[in-house]
């Protein structure tokens, strides 16, 4: 009895050993990654590549998923608020759920499974390919060019996808508010212009930068120590998708408990 | 870097991108938000009042029904509620201003109404505006009107005179 406690004991400080090895080296990960992007020689190329990537190609699905979060945040408000004789403030709970929560989580959950399950796929690949190594050999810092332009480009095009989402909920939910529900264009957009403060815009962009470098990083850190063949590559894409949409959630809510 | 026609297309994109989520985060950001980037110049009086209910910093200034301008910073001072006011620098307010807390429907937001007064003399930045009302209590309100003068200032008159209070009314019939 007391060997299999002491047994228990021993196992969860070796969990936790190895839980705050991986922390540090993801940190170090992270630091070597910003530090190299200010070191010569600058991809520039790079990084506009990703920026397209993570940008450009991941607004449509924002476009879509923003419009019907709108239009679903607008009926339901409806159905909510009309009870108490309040419809007109609609606009205000679409907007400020929008802005404050739902734009930031939402983009960095849908740039997290088109773009940080891409990259980390990408990088799985080239790691057990060798290329990584191959990189390496040739004198090229793998970090500085695999994954520092990724996490810049990540940072400066998630907040942009953030503020697309919100507008885009909003002009739907109003689209929603009057052609469906009948209620007064101008007082949804009055309320909404009411009751969203500057500081509910720069809570909402503040968080999605701290989510641009998660998923960029999470995904990289992932892809870049992915091991055992193209099984391991799966493994390592899915780990990367799952811990990230969670970390993303789990800083949320801290973020919010701080900022707000 | 090298100059190919991808380059340049990539370049192109990228950039359509960045003024797509630029001008969506300036709209956001100044006609949803209210930012001001070109804040309008504002001078401050204050005004004291003997309660200013949930009015908080950032409330709108109304005249007349309509904005000229948002408080700045409510704190307490003598026992009373000081609030600053901003107000657009083109409004000319006379000495004898009348500012009162009002709230727009029993759930709406508070705000500060101004009445202007006759004085020739305007308000200059900083003056203390000393004629206020405080905000109305709702809840107050409704206590006075349901339990009748009672509850808010006791009877002067003797219980027993009141008609209808008489704990032992005599029988009608008797």
């Amino acid at each position: 009895m007391r060997m299999q406690s002491l047994q228990m004991l021993g196992w969860l400080g070796r969990r936790g050993l190895i839980a705050a090895g991986n922390l540090g080296q993801m940190t170090l990960f992270l630091l070597r990654a910003v530090r190299r992007f200010f070191t010569r020689p600058f991809r520039a190329f790079e990084l506009l590549e990703h920026a397209r990537f993570i940008g450009n190609r991941s607004l449509s699905i924002v476009c879509l998923t923003s419009a019907f979060t709108g239009m679903v945040l607008a009926l339901q408000g409806y159905n909510a608020l009309v009870r108490f004789g309040s419809e007109a403030k609609v606009g205000s709970l679409v907007a400020l759920s929008l802005t404050r929560e739902l734009a930031p989580v939402l983009a960095a959950l849908m740039v997290t499974a088109r773009a940080g399950s891409a990259i980390t796929a990408t990088l799985g690949n080239m790691r057990i390919a060798d290329q990584i190594d191959a990189l390496r050999a040739m004198a090229v810092d793998p970090i500085q060019y695999l994954v520092s332009p990724r996490i810049v480009a990540a940072v400066a095009v998630v907040p942009l996808l953030t503020a697309i989402f919100s507008l885009v909920g909003i002009g739907s939910g109003y689209l929603l508010a009057v052609s469906m529900l009948r209620l007064d264009g101008g007082q949804f957009l009055s309320s909404v212009r009411d009751s969203v403060e500057w500081s509910d815009v720069s809570g909402g962009i503040q968080k999605s930068f701290v989510f641009a470098v998660l998923v960029a990083w999470l995904g990289a850190y992932y892809g870049f120590h992915a091991r055992g063949g193209a099984k391991g590559v799966g493994v390592a894409t899915t780990e990367a998708v799952v811990a990230t949409s969670v970390v993303v959630l789990v800083s949320d809510y801290v973020m919010t408990a701080l900022l707000f | 870097m090298s100059q190919s026609p991808n380059h340049t297309k990539t370049e192109i994109l990228v950039g359509a991108f960045m003024m797509l989520g630029i001008a969506a985060l300036a709209y956001l950001s100044v006609s949803i938000g209210g930012l001001e980037v070109l804040a309008p110049e504002r001078y401050v009086v204050r005004a004291r009042f003997e309660s200013v209910g949930d009015l908080k910093p950032g409330a709108p200034i109304r005249l007349a029904g309509v904005k000229i301008g948002q408080v700045a910073s409510v704190e307490l001072k003598d026992y009373l509620a000081e609030t600053r006011l901003a107000i657009g620098r083109g409004i000319q307010l006379p000495k004898d201003t009348v500012a009162s807390i009002r709230s727009e429907g029993l759930l709406g937001d508070t705000y500060v109404a101004l009445t202007p007064g006759g004085s020739l003399e305007n308000l200059r930045e900083g003056a203390l505006l000393t004629h206020t009302e405080p905000a109305i209590d709702v809840s107050d309100l409704l206590a006075r009107y349901a339990f009748g003068k009672s509850q808010a200032e006791p009877s002067k008159e003797p219980a027993g005179e009141a008609p209808g209070k008489d704990p032992f009314p005599k029988d009608p019939l008797q």
